[in-house]
């Protein structure tokens, strides 16, 4: 019994300094990118972006958005796509083997005529049908490339075969992006001559309820619907407390799908995007970073606070679901990939910070919670523990959830400012007070799930619904 | 097709976070009832058994009779010596809420080792008693025998032990019930709830504290506290009181919590509420400062009739320049009237910067502590064309900030054009892309003079230093170079290698072609492509054999870039090419048909 109690005591430590320890970690991780956003701010406050958009010295880029069953917004997607103002750009729609008319729409919209092309292919992928350019000099910039359905790591890798100049800008189609994102997003590229910059990416906001027209952001709204809501509530936390952080340490090993610059030549040498993940975003940072610790070469991910890229969130609880789900399933697989990362000093604070935090916090997080919640429910509904405890306890965790939503919300206000009237801030906090009850316990259901999925070897990426930002339904089936 | 996994961040964490809590709570609790074997939510007192104490000796001290401790224990009453290790004492919890504390106060006095790391000593304490499940002795214990974590030893200090005196014997044997059981539980529940107790002796009911010196042979004693410092006593009175078990700590913790959030919301509004107040005064003031402006730039009679005048600083200026937001918003409208209104009102603009004083708001920025106000600084000297500040700003070309360093450099090219790239000789630090691109641009509009021995640049040991030279080259050809550049090719950096190359396209000669075809063995996969492109731009029909050499390699994508090279080699170059793939078949006739798509 002894033995038992003293197994159970350092059990209790064990998890008494964990839970210190992670509490202290995300109060200076906050800290840390808040100082790392402001530092930004001042860094840029007077950069002259419409040079780099300009200039015959700017760097060459092609933006690569894969595109599977979009007919309903495709048109204006590529419209968005074509508004960005940059001198040197190419701009590769791939149709990812689309059963509707996403590729007739296309064709028809921009003129475009079937053109010869010889596809080298360093990366894998699928078979390449054909490749399209416009007749209209306007549409010059535009290339359309056909290819059979493989998923979306299989039509980047596609488009990245394509692609004809130095850096690639991974885009979701659906995305709207703001006018002077690609120049925001490609300076930092070239603007850190200590180490070879392999990455960036940006901060991306949800478009629910934000009006669109021609392609471009017209006015920002906050979400009517209450899951966008709740989202918009997590992205801000997410992107202004978290992000920066790691960049200023460099130990970022996420750049997010939707918007995200890469180094072509690293992205090619090291394998490009993997087909066998869900979480190739992820997987991709992860692998060229180890590309680049392998070779001894120095390298950083890099990461700005604006907001590039407005996208559209899941409003309903099935969709949700299943993209936590894939997220999750992302999560452990890239991590169980390149577990050789952890505690391995070589690879200096991504090996001694950045992967542990996401080992043991991301990944192991949900299931300690789950069952967490599990055994003190059953342990309060037996007698073990009082009541008054048990709702003491849960409160500590509804507060700290109130709180830190709050400063997020804080920074947002005294830094973007993008939900500016005072009712979508009241909105906003009375999210963050509900969010414990309505959103978070089903997330973490999705996360579970997402655990149990992988561990049955699931792959795909389920089904998606998109109501289009003119509010249209479409059915994605993957 | 969202792929994006930012929340997984906040969200998971958040949860994570309150799972923890929830977790230590759960086992904490669990190793507190692990023992239960009493009514729960009661507390009672612990009492080790010494040897020869009987259930009345034992009884009589806590005021209690032998049959009912027996009983209370689950124990047969007798006479004799009394076998259990320790037994619970039946004390009610009203009694216990004081004799808990005055326990754990008097052990800790009596021990008289508070003076040093009392946080850790708890620590240690608590992590042994859940380790080892002994009890310290006649301490206060929850039913399951097991004492929690949160009900360690308060912190006391030695200051608190000065005015206590024991005014009975220890000797548990000699104390009469009636003695400790006078109890002023006033005096307690004033100290409490931070009042100020009377001052008068006290004695304090069912304290049982272990021996100071041994604690295997203490017994229990009765101990009577004389107050003798009044002050001693108001003072820790009046120290906030801290919470007692753990749900009272949990609720601290929230209540905390809650503060903070309340704090940030009030925030949060008060910044809405300024922030929009001031975007409404400043758009007024604003309007009225750029009327200001435009008025003197355009109708001031120094200005318009006789520019040797010198300009007045009216009294309205000076009160409105005595803000430091308004001098800022100034200082900014004239930058952007300079930048985009040229002739005699742009020039306007400058005298109006320098008669309003402005050029010593933007040089006193040089030396701030703040990097940014620095950098800013340099950029307004240099848009409003202080040339007398070179100096000044010279001396940040090496400066630790990157970013003035770049500020640095742009001004002293914006002021003087090539001639400012001498900066260039004692530059110590490298280059970024973007600064290149951003010197370059600003060189453009400067005529092609003065530039300085490139020479000795391209032979410096900082690289992105050459790559600039390498660059600047190629841009303002500079052909006298050529056999320098070609002497670049050489070096072990694939990246210089790379830029000399591309270079050599600008400032080429009749054999640059011939000497870059030869260096293609010797060069890195990118290189090799980039070489490959040049010479199909510069070469002639000399260089068909190199090319035919390259498309013959299994590599698609040197087939691909040697295709593409041989069609800018005219008439010969294109006829060989299709003669090349029609008589070798795919995927040669794949990457003609693609070049003769001309995608």
């Amino acid at each position: 019994m002894i033995w038992f109690e003293i197994a159970a005591g350092m059990f209790i430590d064990a998890l008494y300094f964990y839970g210190l320890f992670m509490l202290i970690f995300y109060v200076a991780i906050a800290i840390v990118s808040i100082d790392e956003t402001l530092q930004n701010y001042k860094k840029n406050s007077s950069t002259d972006y419409p040079l780099l958009a300009t200039s015959d010295n700017s760097p060459s880029v092609s933006i690569i958005a894969p595109a599977y069953n979009e007919g309903v917004t495709i048109i204006e997607n590529v419209k968005s796509l074509l508004g960005i103002h940059y001198s040197n750009l190419q701009i590769i729609i791939v149709n990812d083997g689309s059963t509707d008319n996403s590729l007739q729409k296309l064709i028809h919209a921009y003129q475009l005529y079937k053109v010869e092309f010889f596809v080298d292919s360093p990366l894998p992928s699928k078979r390449v049908r054909g490749v399209y350019k416009s007749l209209n000099a306007a549409f010059k910039k535009i290339v359309v490339v056909d290819k059979e359905n493989g998923g979306k790591s299989d039509a980047l890798n596609a488009g990245i075969n394509i692609a004809a100049n130095d850096y690639i800008v991974a885009v979701d189609v659906d995305c709207i992006l703001e006018q002077d994102a690609l120049v925001k997003i490609i300076k930092p590229l070239i603007d850190y001559p200590k180490a070879r910059v392999i990455a960036s990416g940006g901060v991306v906001r949800i478009a629910n309820s934000c009006i669109v027209e021609d392609g471009k952001l017209v006015k920002v709204n906050l979400p009517q619907n209450y899951l966008a809501k709740v989202q918009t509530l997590e992205y801000l936390r997410s992107f202004l407390l978290a992000r920066m952080a790691w960049t200023r340490l460099n130990g970022l090993l996420l750049v997010s799908g939707a918007f995200g610059a890469f180094d072509k030549d690293i992205v090619i040498k090291c394998g490009g995007y993997n087909t066998k993940t869900v979480g190739e975003d992820m997987e991709l940072i992860v692998r060229m970073r180890r590309y680049m610790v392998d070779r001894n070469e120095p390298h950083c991910v890099k990461y700005i606070p604006d907001p590039l890229c407005w996208t559209e969130a899941p409003s309903t609880y099935k969709i949700l679901g299943r993209q936590r789900n894939r997220w999750m399933r992302g999560t452990i697989e890239t991590l169980l990939t390149h577990k050789t990362i952890l505690f391995n000093r070589r690879f200096g604070l991504m090996g001694m910070a950045s992967y542990p935090y996401w080992f043991f916090f991301e990944m192991l997080g949900p299931p300690i919670e789950f069952l967490g919640l599990i055994l003190f429910l059953a342990a309060t509904l037996f007698g073990l523990i009082q009541w008054s405890f048990f709702i003491a306890m849960v409160c500590v965790a509804i507060t700290f959830s109130c709180m830190y939503s709050a400063f997020a919300i804080l920074m947002e206000v005294l830094s973007f400012n993008r939900y500016n009237r005072p009712i979508d801030v009241a909105k906003l906090l009375l999210v963050a007070i509900s969010e414990p009850f309505l959103f978070h316990p089903f997330v973490l259901w999705c996360h579970i799930t997402g655990i149990i999925d992988y561990l049955k070897n699931k792959r795909g990426w389920g089904e998606m619904t998109r109501t289009g930002f003119n509010g249209k339904l479409s059915e994605l089936k993957v | 097709m969202i792929s994006d996994q930012a929340c997984l961040i906040s969200q998971k964490s958040l949860g994570a976070l309150g799972t923890l809590l929830v977790l230590v709570a759960f086992f904490q609790a669990a190793g507190q009832t692990a023992h239960s074997n009493s009514p729960k939510g009661d507390r009672y007192i612990r009492h080790v058994v010494q040897p020869h104490q009987t259930y009345d000796l034992i009884a009589r001290v806590y005021g209690v009779t032998g049959r009912n401790l027996a009983a209370f224990n689950n124990l047969e009453y007798h006479k004799d010596e009394v076998l259990a290790k320790y037994l619970t004492i039946p004390v009610k919890r009203s009694n216990n809420t004081v004799a808990e504390k005055r326990s754990n106060d008097v052990e800790q006095k009596v021990k008289g080792k508070l003076e040093t790391s009392v946080v850790f000593k708890n620590r240690i304490r608590r992590t042994a008693n859940d380790y080892f499940p002994v009890s310290l002795e006649n301490e206060l214990i929850s039913p399951s025998g097991r004492r929690p974590i949160q009900t360690s030893l308060p912190v006391a200090s030695r200051r608190d032990t000065i005015g206590f005196t024991p005014l009975i014997s220890r000797n548990a044997s000699t104390v009469s019930p009636a003695s400790i059981s006078t109890v002023k539980q006033v005096f307690l529940q004033h100290k409490q709830i931070g009042t100020v107790p009377p001052s008068h002796p006290i004695t304090v009911r069912s304290v049982a504290v272990p021996s100071p010196t041994n604690n295997h042979t203490s017994s229990v004693i009765s101990t009577t506290y004389k107050v003798t410092t009044k002050a001693k006593l108001s003072s820790s009175g009046n120290r906030r009181s801290k919470p007692k078990t753990r749900v009272e700590k949990v609720y601290m913790l929230v209540r905390t919590q809650i503060i903070i959030t309340l704090s940030l919301v009030a925030l949060i509004f008060s910044c809405m509420v300024t922030r929009n107040r001031r975007a409404i005064r400043t758009a007024k003031s604003e309007q009225f400062l750029r009327s200001m402006l435009i008025d003197n730039v355009t109708s001031h009679p120094v200005f318009l009739d006789d520019p040797s005048r010198q300009f007045h600083v009216s009294e309205l200026w000076k009160k409105q320049l005595k803000k430091r937001t308004t001098r800022t918003f100034i200082i900014d409208e004239i930058i952007t009237g300079r930048k985009n209104i040229k002739g005699k009102i742009g020039e306007n603009f400058l005298k109006l910067y320098v008669g309003l004083k402005l050029d010593e708001e933007s040089f006193s920025k040089l030396k701030s502590k703040q990097w940014n106000q620095v950098a800013q600084g340099i950029q307004e000297l240099a848009l409003m064309e202080q040339h007398h500040r070179m100096s000044d700003i010279f001396r940040e070309i090496n400066s630790k900030n990157e970013y003035v360093r770049a500020e640095a450099q742009s001004a002293l090219v914006y002021l003087s054009g090539f001639r400012g790239l001498w900066f260039l000789k004692v530059l110590s630090h490298p280059i970024s892309e973007w600064q290149q691109m951003r010197l370059i641009n600003m060189l453009s509009s400067f005529p092609v003079s003065n530039i300085p021995d490139l020479h000795i640049l391209l032979s410096s040991s900082n690289q992105s230093l050459v790559i600039f030279t390498l660059k600047l080259i190629s841009a303002f050809q500079q052909r006298g170079m050529h056999n320098e550049v070609i002497r670049c090719l050489g070096t072990k950096n694939e990246l210089v290698n790379f830029h000399a190359i591309n270079c050599l396209k600008e400032i080429y000669n009749a054999s640059t072609a011939k000497t870059l075809a030869e260096r293609f063995p010797f060069e890195s996969r990118r290189n090799k492509f980039a070489i490959v492109k040049v010479v199909g731009e510069i070469g002639d029909e000399s260089q068909i054999d190199f090319l035919l050499r390259v498309l013959a390699l299994s590599d698609n994508a040197f087939k691909m870039c040697a295709a593409t090279a041989l069609t800018g080699m005219g008439n010969k170059g294109s006829y060989l090419l299709e003669k090349y793939c029609n008589s070798k078949g795919d995927p040669y006739s794949q990457i003609f048909r693609h070049i003769k798509s001309a995608v």
